[in-house]
């Protein structure tokens, strides 16, 4: 939802109410214009004013990527504030609040993935800020979200799809396109077309989960804004705002999960021992396997 | 003025009535399936307080899984709202 929008709507129904048209339309065209309780699908899809601003240098998408950059350079600069100076023997507040969202990122990570999801943090917790920050700047006026544009989401899921091979195949080699094959050798010709199809969809329902959350998401809350506007009390979107924060939060952690999921079922299952002696470090990985067999 | 019930309704009528329909039922199927999974999770989780972190792990993902059907009928009902149709 973005500030121009909010204008162009205020705009319109100041117009609408100024001319009182009868009811003498039959179309439903006509009935749309006039008609001031209907919402026009220009207002929720209209431009950005950083669109229109820079709209002689051709940037359709400028606003997903300024977007983008401001989340970028904003998060690094917070993170190269907060880690300077470190190692002291007395950490600053800052510190011990990244020091906080870093041990329980990994604490999510190994969890889920077990010990070998050492080497997953750095992507994982990355993913996880990176989509969190993004879909909690949709509730800022004047800022969107990029999660809220397909753009966006399908690049964050391209990494995803491409890591979950690359560390497949770099952990098991070529016997990692075994698997596409299924256990029984007759069955291939079938299976491996049903395994590329499912993992093709994999980025798929990623992206679209993401962005389909995060876009209706913020239409709500500009539906109910725009109620809120037109009857004088503007606090229809007040309890949206929460649920948009819950869901941003679900949505970052429904997105790490799944990649976790997907990259743990590429790696190899013999690393994972099956000793009864150690139930709690050694069967979380061998269920995310199970899970993950039923995902596709 | 043509009666509002006619064979001939608008197209951009019929857009906004079947794009209600598809998220209706959308989200009328999503809702039960996530709440039979939600039911077998707490029983779960009741029976086998231990194994707490590792159902509701699951259980997300699957919630999850089930939820992205409701969102691509999201999708599709706001592709039928919003994108204007040549008809």
């Amino acid at each position: 939802m973005s500030a121009y929008a909010a204008i162009n709507f205020v705009n319109s129904l100041a117009t609408a109410a100024v001319e009182t048209a009868p009811h003498t339309a039959t179309h439903g065209e006509k009935a749309a214009e006039s008609g001031a309780s209907m919402i026009e699908p220009s207002i929720i899809f209209s431009r950005h004013w950083i669109e229109t601003t820079f709209h002689s240098v051709g940037g359709e998408h400028f606003v997903v990527v300024i977007m983008s950059v401001i989340v970028i350079i904003s998060l690094a600069v917070f993170l190269r504030i907060a880690t300077t100076g470190m190692l002291t023997r007395e950490p600053s507040p800052l510190q011990n609040l990244v020091e906080l969202i870093y041990e329980s990122l990994e604490g999510y990570v190994l969890n889920i993935m077990g010990p070998v999801g050492q080497n997953f943090i750095v992507l994982i917790g990355s993913l996880f800020i990176y989509i969190f920050c993004c879909n909690l700047m949709g509730i800022i006026p004047g800022l969107e979200s990029p999660t809220s544009n397909l753009n966006t989401t399908i690049a964050i899921a391209l990494v995803t799809f491409l890591s979950i091979h690359y560390y497949g195949l770099k952990t098991q080699g070529l016997k990692y396109f075994k698997h596409f094959a299924g256990d029984i050798w007759w069955l291939a010709p079938l299976m491996i077309p049903i395994h590329i199809i499912g993992e093709l969809a994999r980025p798929l329902s990623l992206s679209i989960r993401l962005f389909g959350n995060i876009r209706g998401e913020d239409i709500a809350i500009c539906i109910l804004f725009f109620l809120g506007a037109k009857s004088f009390f503007p606090f229809f979107h007040t309890p949206m705002l929460f649920l948009a924060c819950f869901t941003s939060l679900i949505q970052a952690l429904v997105f790490t999960m799944l990649s976790m999921a997907y990259i743990s079922g590429a790696l190899p299952h013999e690393e994972h021992g099956h000793g009864d002696h150690d139930e709690t470090g050694h069967n979380a990985p061998e269920h995310s396997h199970d899970s993950d067999a039923h995902i596709h | 003025m043509k009666g509002v019930i006619s064979m001939a309704l608008d197209f951009n009528v019929w857009c906004v009535i079947f794009s209600s329909l598809c998220i209706a039922i959308g989200a009328f199927s999503a809702a039960i399936a996530q709440g039979k999974s939600i039911v077998a999770a707490l029983e779960g989780i009741a029976r086998q307080p231990q194994s707490a972190g590792e159902i509701r792990t699951t259980m997300i993902i699957g919630l999850a899984l089930i939820e992205s059907l409701a969102i691509y009928c999201l999708v599709i009902s706001l592709i039928l709202l919003f994108v204007r149709w040549k008809a």
